[in-house]
């Protein structure tokens, strides 16, 4: 019950000072401009009629790029990474280490403020970017299902990387630079290779849940990729997220944070 | 006996560079300050005994039990860091508000305590400020509150009154000796030596990572019978206490300063040498205006101590 009441407080105060962050407003202007743009096609359309472009095509190129292959896991890096790492950067974790909570609440409190941050403006930006060309029939069923279900995967798809950064910032001061190059080295190149390899990355298993009708309209999102099913994608999204979650929490609780002295 | 904190052979060295050394000490209630140069290992020993650094070598207790990651303990230990760190995005009252949620405090009862502790460092007016938007002074204050927002049996205060203005400096004096008052303990370190000695008599000494010495300053200051005491005498007749006084062997040298009737003598014997004075002073009817020993204060004890 304490430790519910410790993860809430730590929480409710981190989702606030987040929320009225500087790089929280960044991201959500950040998250907006692949909105911008299909509100620009969308226009262009309305105006130009003969030149009627496939919603599922916008949708897909646009929108699900920026979102799965790029600004997910860019936003996952900064907020995942942040949980222990501003704590030391900022000279802030001795207000929390002396405080009567324990490591792991101080740490999943943290984690879950920063993921929902970053959930809210990932959904927020890809609702959007569906909603706009799928405006004329966003009420049917269909459309609701679909986007239902590209949140769901954004989340899980969240989640993992989210814990991975956390895991990478919990013991390594330049835990932003192996996350860039993480995201465009290895994520980039691996998930194109033929074969297995490319179960060697998170990517594979965020492209393998995309609906199939993707794999034909999405183009370079679905290139070269042998999907792995439904439920090995999810399982072992979810198993990731726990391994790294838990490992966090160990390292956090075993390591000392050397914070800059002089006396 | 069991004591409020006891180390024991505490060591704690960063690669190759020593932070402290085989430090063993023990405290009961009451106001400690903790003195020494920078690197001197001061912030280490306090950093240990908060909890964010755990020793290499040697045991820490406080009230009897082990601190790193014992998080429970902080319910009745009250840490203020010397880093002028803050979170941007809230106010003074926010942070405060968080803060006495985690040490258990719950609505009104929160308000309360954070009001409690803001008003005790004359806060309460700026609480709604940004820290962002705070002095270096204030940001000081907001520390110190937050350190005393749970009424903590021991209180870890690192360069407490860093940046606060001389009338709050006095009366936060004030409040750490209430504290003590109140049967509580209190370590303090600081470069501002006046300070600490306007706060407490018992200082600890550190340098090079080690317990120099530790006790009442007096009794520090008598340890050092190799360094030469420093006495002041000004009367009208300082030339004949002068001239009487040269003649004994634990006179080592007297300066003149003409201009304010003082004589400033060198001995290594205070006891006898004050039993010498009072026996000329009373002899030829000497009337002494004042007497002073200008190296007991303890920026003299420490700089003896240190070798300067």
């Amino acid at each position: 019950m304490i430790f519910n009441k410790d993860i809430f407080n730590i929480f409710s105060f981190f989702f606030k000072t987040g929320l009225r962050s500087r790089r929280t407003k960044l991201f959500f202007f950040f998250s907006f401009i692949p909105v911008i743009i299909l509100i620009i096609i969308k226009i262009y359309e309305i105006l130009h009629p003969e030149n009627k472009v496939s919603t599922l095509n916008l949708f897909s190129n646009i929108g699900l790029i920026f979102y799965f292959q790029f600004f997910i896991q860019l936003l996952s890096l900064f907020y995942g990474s942040s949980v222990i790492n501003d704590e030391i950067e900022n000279n802030t974790l001795a207000y929390l280490t002396t405080l009567p909570v324990s490591k792991s609440s101080i740490l999943i409190g943290k984690f879950m403020a920063n993921f929902v941050i970053s959930s809210i403006i990932i959904l927020v930006g890809l609702f959007f970017s569906y909603l706009i060309p799928n405006f004329s029939h966003f009420f049917e069923l269909r459309s609701l299902k679909e986007i239902f279900t590209f949140c769901s995967i954004g989340l899980l798809a969240i989640l993992a990387y989210f814990s991975l950064f956390t895991l990478i910032g919990s013991f390594l001061k330049k835990s932003v630079l192996i996350g860039i190059v993480f995201i465009f080295g290895w994520e980039s190149i691996v998930q194109f290779l033929p074969g297995t390899t490319q179960k060697l990355t998170i990517i594979h298993f965020v492209k393998s849940l995309l609906p199939t009708g993707l794999a034909q309209k999405g183009g370079f999102l679905m290139f070269q990729l042998k999907a792995s099913s439904y439920a090995e994608s999810v399982i072992t999204l979810l198993f990731l997220s726990i391994l790294f979650i838990s490992l966090s929490i160990i390292i956090f609780y075993k390591k000392e944070y050397l914070i800059s002295d002089n006396s | 006996m069991s004591f409020i904190l006891k180390a024991e052979k505490l060591s704690k060295w960063y690669g190759n560079i020593l932070g402290i050394s085989e430090i063993s000490i023990e405290i009961n209630p009451g106001v400690y300050g903790l003195l020494g140069p920078n690197g001197a290992g001061k912030s280490t020993f306090l950093k240990i005994a908060s909890g964010q650094l755990k020793p290499n070598l040697g045991s820490i207790k406080i009230f009897g039990e082990d601190v790193f990651n014992n998080y429970k303990l902080f319910s009745k230990v009250g840490f203020c860091a010397e880093h002028d760190s803050y979170y941007k995005e809230v106010s003074g009252w926010e942070f405060m508000l968080f803060s006495a949620k985690c040490h258990g405090f719950k609505g009104k009862d929160a308000e309360q305590a954070a009001e409690f502790a803001l008003n005790k460092v004359g806060l309460v007016e700026d609480k709604s400020k940004l820290i962002s938007a705070y002095s270096l002074g204030m940001r000081q204050k907001l520390k110190l509150a937050l350190s005393i927002i749970h009424d903590p049996e021991f209180l870890i205060l690192d360069e407490p009154l860093k940046g606060i203005d001389p009338i709050w400096r006095v009366k936060i004096i004030e409040m750490i000796k209430e504290f003590e008052s109140q049967g509580k303990t209190i370590i303090v370190s600081s470069h501002i030596l006046p300070e600490v000695e306007a706060m407490t008599n018992n200082v600890i000494l550190i340098h090079q990572g080690k317990i120099f010495a530790q006790g009442d300053i007096q009794e520090i200051r008598d340890l050092i019978d190799t360094h030469p005491h420093k006495i002041s005498v000004k009367c009208n007749k300082h030339r004949l206490i002068a001239d009487k006084m040269i003649n004994y062997d634990f006179v080592l040298n007297i300066q003149f300063k003409d201009k304010e009737n003082e004589i400033i003598i060198n001995t290594d014997n205070r006891e006898n040498f004050f039993v010498s004075l009072m026996k000329i002073v009373v002899d030829n009817n000497i009337e002494v205006q004042e007497i002073t020993s200008p190296d007991d204060n303890l920026q003299a004890v420490f700089d003896y101590l240190i070798g300067r």
